[in-house]
This record gives structure tokens, sequence and C-alpha cells, in this order.
């Protein structure tokens, strides 16, 4: 065997190379001893947990949640990698797959978890309070990067011990992804309650766990286990208390006239205030909205440039379904101002994805050095959406279609404070009269998401949602084979749905990286992908 | 296994080995110790690169001897050595057991049984001569036809309550894809292969009754009966079906309302019933081998019926026949039906394509013709076709569509460029490198794409180069005399883009690239000529003079000498640009426009 062959190697290069080894104390020893001893180095370690997350993790998030749905495209600079995945092509062998950045920011906190309480007995400064918070803090930062493994591999090794000396058992084995859930749904019980509600600065309330991420990843992971009263109570809870809300944008009523007479209005945004919401969002950071984000700056910029950027991007907005498919042109030709401010100059402009590429709605691109813009995990808008969704199918299972029907009514209600803020297009899917059909208030939904959230790595973890819901129940599964007509190349369009319609959904998860696969004999690849 | 010395790297899946004693050396490579102490030496302390990968043989009987079977018949047909030696494979290599069931079904105990002729079709139909991984399968034929000259199709398909597969040619499943060896690659599939025995004309009598009225006038028509025979690989037949279904999309149910629909489509014959018929049965006949991924690459296909063509459309993702957009007038094209049982059904003597509506024979005059010449057909079957950067050279007689001639290694260089750049705004980025001169290439032969009957000016869309580079064209036609284009050409003409489309127009000098006007891109009329009958005719370049560099080629257009010549301009990215178009829909869409994108 190949592999045999590479053990047999490896053993003996290890035990040649390394003549003093035995000499050597073990690294991890000398570390914990001389750190773990105050209260300023926890909180180092606990701000190490964070900066992990802007290496890898970002890049994941964005990939893992772009590639393979709808409205990213092949660009300028080819990866083979994401060229792949976005023909359906999804293999071990592809790196963009390796889980290995999400499990060093889990290890950095498992390591906190394990050390800090030992702390309290070295420095009589550190208060049971403050640990509870920090261990709520990185508590919620695991739990958010487990909800990303989960979401996007189904069944993960579940790693809640620090990985700290070389004696331990690194060959986990897989853990059922809903047990994995409800771990989590405990642990963000814990950080709710512990997690500071606020900090001293802005930014650190934009950047650090609150107990609102907390609440907002609960919220979040109970939509996902269907738990529609659970997530609805904690969005309304963070809603009710008041600490965040949309960028206001003035709306102008512009008559629309046929033939001199006037038959319709439509609202046209204030250009300097669609700007602003641009600008504080995107480009200063810690906006009003923001709950949860991920920073960046000149000195340490986000992973965007590359894969961006306007001169080398290797991904770029797949216009022909994103401008004027999932942002509808204006209804009436005559009113053409009347657009949605997140589209174009927003989500989009001149070929690239904007939002991190422009320095303004009409300004120009940022240098290379310069791409600052933060990666948003939580806005309040998710809030807002995820309360309509709970709501919506909270009356979907009441099998009551009307109009008069209070959840509904709620729902569209929260949808449409994100779409007036936004002067979303009025098209018919949205003018709900009569009797909704609670299964079209689901679409209209998931298009509002796919607008609000557009290139920010939620696009297919949502439509995964929607398909997935009860079981794949009804024509749920559709929700998928319209993303893959819209998203696969037609020479694979054919395949790519025969590959969603996998009875036992295992190609709606990825498969586990190859070097995984090899190196832990434990972990069982998953069925679609082993051969 | 194979020691080699950095050679095959690339190739193969190398492990990186630091050589330091020689025990290890031996126990891995099994290398005699005369030959270690001969460069042992030189070897101290040096990295080197080896490769621990199997031959195709080599893999079957070490590692997975669930395929020996084929192994064994690959010897005794003489492909053993094939299967040994370096080289591009992909084998679909069936298991033994297939193989026992495969016998069972023929009759015979064993495959030692057949005859040497037998064996041998058989190893070929499993062996295609360049290495496909899975990501390269579309939905459709492989990119290239295996070594019995047959077209393999892949599909992923997902049934009842089973995990999606990938099914080959409608016969056998892949239990595991992408075995990597050092000479190919190897899909091990649970069915043999054999190539449709049934001609295109039996599988039509074959097809299901929702397909009776199709199958009705095809055999009224007598076109069926030509359909039957087989005399493949020389000629092909691609059948273009039409269900029931796609019959009423217009209303017809039965003959007499086809043939009130036909006499509408072809006044001349309405008074000709048995006209009529053949002329439909024809019209859903192309003689050549067409898949859907044939099909995609073309604007055009020739039918069987005379002078009457079924234009070919790709969109995102579809592919339409009979779509006809002028600046005037739309018609609604015709989807293929992907999805359909019947689509790329390979037959011996042909394949089939099913329809989601009705089309038929219509009366039209000419039509223009927006070709790109490296549209070659060899070209499209390469890798590096529209893939940027790439670049392939072609000798004389390597382009069955493109002959030339003349003295000093004449070659032509078939090129992609990797990026946008006002200069080489080429349509998809391609375009030929000819060095067309007298010490070169003196002399060209391009067949054109299918031309409808009628007159056109012939504009050549090229990147301009060299200095006093001129020639001459000739348009010849098959038992029609030679038309000698009246302008002489100079490929190191610029484009004056200081003058209006009308003063450029007079001057025969048009821009054909939609984004960015510029001055050395240029298209310039050779001059008008008469299309008698339709088909694919020949475009004779004759060097005239010019000695230093060559020029690009991009288009050639063929445009009725009543349309339009100045629109539609064409984007990188291939697509028609009309006057007014938003520039932000012009490929590059990230690239600002330079000229006027109105007249």
């Amino acid at each position: 065997m190949k592999k045999n062959i590479g053990f047999i190697l490896l053993a003996i290069l290890t035990l040649s190379s390394c003549d003093n080894w035995l000499n050597l104390a073990p690294e991890d020893g000398v570390i914990r001893q001389e750190f773990w001893k105050t209260k300023e180095q926890v909180n180092s370690a606990v701000v190490g947990c964070y900066a992990s997350m802007q290496d890898g993790p970002v890049t994941n998030m964005f990939l893992w949640g772009e590639l393979r749905a709808d409205m990213i495209d092949k660009g300028v600079s080819p990866n083979n990698n994401y060229n792949d995945i976005i023909d359906g092509e999804i293999s071990a062998s592809n790196s963009v797959v390796n889980w290995a950045d999400f499990y060093q920011t889990i290890n950095n906190c498992n390591t906190v978890l394990k050390f800090a309480p030992s702390v309290i007995s070295l420095d009589g400064t550190f208060t049971d309070k403050q640990l509870k918070a920090y261990q709520a803090e990185v508590l919620t930062i695991r739990a958010m990067m487990y909800f990303y493994l989960v979401r996007s591999f189904r069944d993960v090794p579940l790693v809640l011990n620090a990985s700290v000396s070389d004696d331990q058992n690194f060959l986990i084995p897989k853990t059922d992804g809903s047990i994995i859930l409800d771990t989590l749904v405990n642990n963000l019980k814990f950080a709710a309650t512990y997690a500071p509600i606020s900090y001293d600065t802005n930014a650190k309330n934009k950047s650090r766990i609150t107990a609102w991420t907390a609440k907002t990843l609960l919220a979040d992971i109970y939509l996902w286990q269907e738990k529609y009263n659970e997530s609805l109570a904690l969005c309304q809870e963070i809603i009710n208390s008041g600490r965040y809300s949309l960028i206001p944008v003035e709306r102008v009523s512009t008559p629309v006239a046929d033939n001199g007479v006037v038959i319709d209005s439509v609202y046209v945004a204030n250009e300097s205030d669609a700007d602003k919401m641009f600008t504080q969002t995107y480009v200063n950071g810690d906006c009003i909205e923001s709950i949860f984000e991920i920073p960046f700056t000149s000195l340490k910029p986000n992973p965007f440039y590359s894969l961006l950027g306007p001169t080398v991007n290797k991904l770029i907005p797949k216009l022909d379904i994103v401008d004027g498919g999932i942002f509808p042109s204006p209804v009436y030709a005559t009113a053409s101002d009347a657009t949605d401010i997140r589209g174009s100059g927003c989500s989009y402009r001149l070929g690239v994805v904007w939002k991190y590429v422009g320095t303004s709605r009409s300004g120009i691109v940022r240098d290379a050095t310069n791409y600052t813009t933060p990666w948003i995990v939580y806005k309040y808008s998710d809030v807002l959406l995820m309360a309509a969704e709970d709501l919506n199918q909270i009356g979907i299972h009441l099998n009551n279609d009307s109009i008069a029907q209070p959840d509904y009514q709620q729902s569209i209600s929260l949808m449409n404070q994100v779409r007036t803020a936004r002067n979303a297009v009025q098209t018919s899917d949205y003018k709900f009269t009569g009797t909704v059909v609670g299964k079209m208030l689901e679409k209209a939904i998931l298009d509002e998401r796919a607008r609000e959230f557009a290139f920010e790595g939620k696009r297919w973890y949502d439509v995964l949602r929607y398909a997935k819901r009860d079981n794949y129940g009804g024509s749920n599964l559709q929700y998928l084979i319209n993303l893959a007509i819209s998203s696969a190349s037609p020479q694979k369009q054919q395949s790519l749905i025969a590959k969603y319609k996998d009875p036992r959904h295992n190609s709606h998860y990825w498969p586990i990286y190859i070097n995984d696969i090899q190196t832990n004999k434990n972990l069982k690849q998953n069925d679609f992908y082993a051969q | 296994m194979i020691f080699t010395l950095n050679k095959f790297e690339l190739a193969m899946k190398t492990k990186t080995i630091n050589l330091r004693n020689t025990i290890r050396f031996a126990l891995i490579f099994g290398f005699s110790i005369s030959v270690l102490a001969a460069c042992v030496d030189y070897m101290q302390g040096k990295t080197f690169l080896v490769s621990d990968s199997k031959m195709i043989d080599e893999y079957i009987e070490q590692k997975d001897t669930s395929m020996t079977e084929f192994l064994k018949i690959a010897d005794i047909a003489g492909f053993k050595g094939m299967l040994h030696a370096y080289g591009t494979n992909t084998c679909f290599i069936p298991t033994n057991q297939a193989i026992a069931v495969y016998c069972q079904r023929r009759g015979i105990t064993n495959m030692e049984s057949l005859t040497v002729d037998e064996l041998q079709k058989f190893v070929k139909y499993h062996i295609v001569r360049d290495t496909i991984q899975s990501s390269e399968f579309v939905d459709g034929r492989l990119p290239m036809a295996t070594m019995l000259g047959k077209y393999l199709t892949t599909k992923t398909v997902q049934n009842g309550d089973s995990a999606p597969v990938i099914r080959v040619n409608r016969q056998a499943n892949i239990i595991q894809k992408d075995i990597r060896v050092a000479n190919g690659i190897i899909h091990k599939i649970d069915y043999v292969l054999t190539p449709n025995a049934l001609t295109v004309g039996e599988m039509i009598e074959s097809l299901p009754d929702s397909y009776s009225l199709y199958k009705s006038i095809m055999a009224e028509s007598g076109v069926l009966d030509s359909l039957k025979i087989n005399n493949a690989p020389a000629v092909w037949f691609t059948a273009i079906l039409q269900s029931d279904a796609s019959f009423a999309t217009k209303g017809i149910l039965n003959r007499d309302s086809l043939i009130a629909k036909l006499k509408i489509a072809q006044p001349d014959y309405a008074n000709d019933e048995t006209k009529l018929i053949q002329m439909y049965a024809q019209y859903h006949v192309i003689e050549r081998l067409a898949y859907v991924a044939d099909l995609s690459m073309s604007s055009s296909e020739l039918t069987m019926a005379p002078n009457q063509v079924i234009t070919v459309k790709t969109d995102k993702d579809s592919l339409i026949l009979n779509e006809y957009k002028s600046l005037t007038k739309f018609e609604q094209g015709v989807l293929v039906d992907k999805a359909s049982d019947w689509t790329d059904m390979s037959c011996s003597n042909g394949v089939l394509i099913d329809l989601d509506g009705y089309i038929q024979p219509v009366k039209r005059g000419a039509e223009a013709v927006y070709w790109e010449l490296t549209d070659q057909p060899e070209i499209k079957k390469m890798k590096e076709y529209r893939r940027k950067g790439s670049w392939v050279t072609f000798k004389p007689g390597d382009l069955s569509e493109l002959n030339f001639g003349g003295i000093n290694n004449p070659t032509i260089t078939y090129n992609v460029a990797s990026a946008f750049d006002s200069k080489t705004q080429y349509v998809h980025y391609d375009y030929f490198e000819i060095p067309l001169r007298p010490n070169v290439i003196q002399w060209m032969e391009i067949e054109t794409p299918v031309l409808t009957e009628g007159v056109y000016n012939v504009w050549i869309c090229w990147r301009r180069g060299g200095n006093n580079n001129k020639f001459k064209t000739t348009f010849k036609q098959a038992g029609k005399d030679d038309q000698v284009l009246p302008n002489v050409f100079d490929l190191g003409e610029y484009f004056d883009t200081s003058s209006t489309p009308e003063v450029n127009l007079n001057k025969g000098m048009k821009q054909y690239n939609a984004k960015q006007e510029n001055s050395v891109v240029c298209s310039r009329n050779c001059g008008a000529i008469k299309v008698e009958y339709t088909g694919r005719h020949i475009l004779r370049i004759d060097a005239l003079s010019g000695n230093s560099q060559p020029a690009w080629w991009d288009m050639i257009q063929f445009i009725p000498v009543d349309q339009n010549q100045i629109w539609p301009r064409f984007d990188v990215d291939g697509n028609a640009i009309y006057p007014g178009t938003d520039c932000s829909l012009i490929a590059p869409t990230d690239q600002p426009c330079v000229g006027d994108l109105f007249n």
C-alpha cells in the first residue's frame, strides 16, 4: 500500500532525523507554566480566539456560504478548486473543504476553557464573574465555529477538550450533527446568561461577544433545528432590547404616469442616505445594525482582495442571476431610480462584489492594502428576518392561509421593516393581499435574505435550511433544485440536479478533506463521496 | 514502482524522500546493490522525487483484482502493452462480475471464445486516449471518442431510493471513479459497455407510442429506411425527434393538421403532400454525428432537406433551435429536451436528439453568419479551446477545415488571450496568429459555415499587424464559377477612430468589437459574394505582398448586403450587442466603454 510505505518512511525519517529529541522538554508544558498566571493573560488568550477567526475561518465562511449557491461566478483568475465547486464537482481532495482553520479556533477556545479557571487561585483580582464572562465569550465563538461545521458537514468530530499534550487521542470520530447542536444550545444558554451585556467601547460591542451575540446565534441554531417558538422568543428579546436599529434611509414617493394618468407610485431612496448605509456598514464598520462582526484593518486586511478585487478576482457576482433576478429591476422603466439600495452600487458594481471592494456607492475601488470591510456574522436585519421566518413557519404549521392570520401579519411587518429601510423594489411577490399562502411568504423571506445578505456567506445555508425543513417535506427540495438550475453550467445542470436528489441528502454536505481521512482512521467519509 | 529524477513529478503523485542510508533506499526501491553503489555518492544528502504510481495493468494485478478479467481480455486482444506503457488513457473497466454477466447474456462460457477481432473492439470501446477525470464529465458525450471511434456518454442520475451515480452510456454505473494511475485514469464500472447495435432508423421504430405521429411520418416519407442504412463512420445521422406532446405545442394532433401547418410554411409545395411530408422528415435529419455537446458548438446545421438549415443557439442553460432574431423580427426558438430519455442516445449509425417543441422547414432568405474563424472542429475538441492563456500551434493539414501552405515551416497558432485588453478584444478571447505573407503562409483555404442562398458582404475581423501584408480573396462553390472578391486587403491597416461609422463604412471599414473602439481592432469588407445554393463553401486567401510580422484573426462575418452591416457588434463573451446597449451589460462588464454605443 502506498499509505503504508508512507508511514514506514515517516517513521524512519522521524527516528533518524531527530537524534536528540529525547532530551527536549515538552513544548506545551513550558508554555503553560509560564502563561496562565494573571487575568490579563486570560484576556489575551481570549483575544487570540478572536484573532484566529480573522484568517482561515472568514475565508471559509465566505466560500462555504457562496460557492455552492447561485450568486457567485468564476472570475478572471481561475481557481480550479473554486470552479469545480461552482460546477457542482465537489471532491474530498478539494482544499476548500479543509476544516482545519475552524478546529484551530475551536482548540484556542478549548484551551481557554481548560486553563482559565486555574488562574482564579493565582490572581486574586480575577473574579468569578470575569471568568464566567470569558468562558461565555469563548463558548460562543466555539459554538459559532461548530454551527458552521454542522451546517457544512452535518456530522463532525466534537472536540470539547484542548489538545495540549501529546498523549491525547487525536483520532476522534464524528458525532451526529443534531447531538452537536444540542451541546451548542446548552453552551449558548450559559453564554447568554454570563456574557457581558456591553463593553466600554462601541468597537468592542460589535467585535466581541455580547449576551446579544450569544442570543442571536442561539436563535439561528433554533431556527436550523426548526424550534420556531424558541427562536422567536430570543429574536423578540433582541428586538425589544432597543440596542440595534436599521440605518434610516429617506424615501420619496414618486408618481408613475401613463399617458398623463397617474397609475401608481414608487419610492426613490435618498442617495446620500443610501451611501451612508453603505459606508457605515461596509466601509467604517461597527454600525448600529451590527451585532457581531470580525473587524479588519489595513495592517490586518480581510481576504477579499485576492478573492474579489477587480484586478485579481477569482470570483465575481453572477450578474445574470443577481442583476434583474435576485435584485428585480424597477417595476416601471420610466421610474428607473426606484431601486433597491442593496443592489447595484452596494452588492455589485462594475462587475465585482462591491461591498468588499468599493469605497462608497459611486466611488472608486479600494487600494489593494485597504481591504478593511468587516466580516459581518450577524446584523439586526438578520434578527428581524429570522423572526419573520419563525412566525411564517408557526403560521404554516397552524394550517391557516388567511391574511388575517396574526403570525403572517407580524411576519410580513417584520420583513417590511427591512424592505422599507432598503427601499426594496415592490414587485408583485411582495404585495400580500387577500389570502397569504404560507409558502409564498416563505419564498418571499428567502428572496429577501438573498438581497439583504448578498455575498455575506449566508445564501447556501439559507437555501439548505429551506430545503431540509420538515425532513425535506413537501416540495422543499425544489429550493435546492432551483439553485442548481441557476448556478450550474448548462452542461452540468442535469447531473447536479441528480446529485441533489440524493435520498440520504449526503450530497448536500461537504466531504471530509482527504488529509483528515488519511490521518484519522476513525473518521468515516460522507457516504456520497466515499468510493 | 518507478524511480524518476523529477521527470514525472507533475504527472504523478510524488513523495519527497531524503536519501540518507542505503538500506532504506534498497528497502523502498528494491534496486540492486550494484546500481546503488554506483549512484549512492552523488545522491547522498540530496532530495529526490519518486513515484510509487502503478501502470493500469499493475494496478489491477496488485491492487484491485476485481478487474482482472478485463486485463485478460486486453492481453489476448494485444492491448496489454499499451496498458503497461506510459500514456494518457481513460479506461472504463468493467468488473469481473460484469464481464461474467455479459458472457451469460451473450450465451458464451467465457470471453476467450470470442474472436480476437471482437475482443479488440470490446477493449477499444472501453478506452479513451486522453485523461478525463469525472469532474470533466458533462451531461452528454465525452470530449473525445473511444479508441473504437465512437463516443461514450455520461450523466449523473438518481433513481428511486438509491444514491446518485454517474451513468456511462446509459448502460453502466461507475462504482469507483478517478482511480489515478501512472498512465491514466480508471473508472470502474458495473456493467460492460457495448455500442448500440440498432441504427437510428431502428431506434425510431422502437420509440414508444408517445412518438406515434413522428414515427408514422418518418416511415411514410421513406426517410426512415435511409436511417436504417449503416455506413458509419463514413456516414452519420442525427435524428431530431418530435414527441406527440411537442407537436401539440403548435396544435398539431395528427397528419392532417401537420399537413395544414406545412402548407403555410412551404406555399410553393402546397399542392404536393408527398413533398411536404418528405421535406418535414428530411428536415429532422442532420447528416453528421451531433450530440448536444456538438450542437452547442454550432451555429447552424444543414439538414437532409435540400437548402434547409436548423439554426442553433446556446443560451446559459439551454440549447435553442431555430430562434431567429434580426433587428426587426424575433421568432421564438425551440428547446432541446436535455432531460429526455432519448436525447444523446447513441445508435450504431448516429444519435438522437429530442425537442420540447415543434420545428419545421422554413423558407428563409439570406441570413447573416457571424463566424469565429477559430471555431475549427479540431480546436473545439481540445482542452485549450477558449481556455485563457492557452496556445496551440498547427501545421498544414492539422485543421480539416482550414488548410494552408507555403514555405519556411508555415504554422498557424491558436491563442487565447489571458485577460481583457483594449487591443486584444477577441470574441471569446481566442484568435489565430497567421503569418500570411509570400515567404511563409502563401495561401489558406477556409471552409465556411453553412450559408443560405443570397448575396453577402464578407467582413474579416482582425487585429492589425505587419506592414503591407496584402492578400486577395476568392469565394469557391462546387460546380460554380469562382468569385474573386473586389477588395485587396492590407492586414497592416489601422481603424480610423476619428471618423464616424458611416464614413468608415463608405471606406469599407467598421468596428466589430463592442466594448472599446481601438485603432488596431479592425473589420474590413472584402466585397460581396453570391451564394448560389445553401451549404458550406470555400474562402481562399492568397498572400500578395508583405514581409514583416503576422496579424491576428478573430472573425469572418457574412452579412446579407441588404442588412445592417455595422450592427450587431460582439463582446468578448460572444454576445451580439445591438445599438444602445448599456455598457454595463457588455462583457467584460467591469470595463468602461470607449466609442459610440448608439450608431
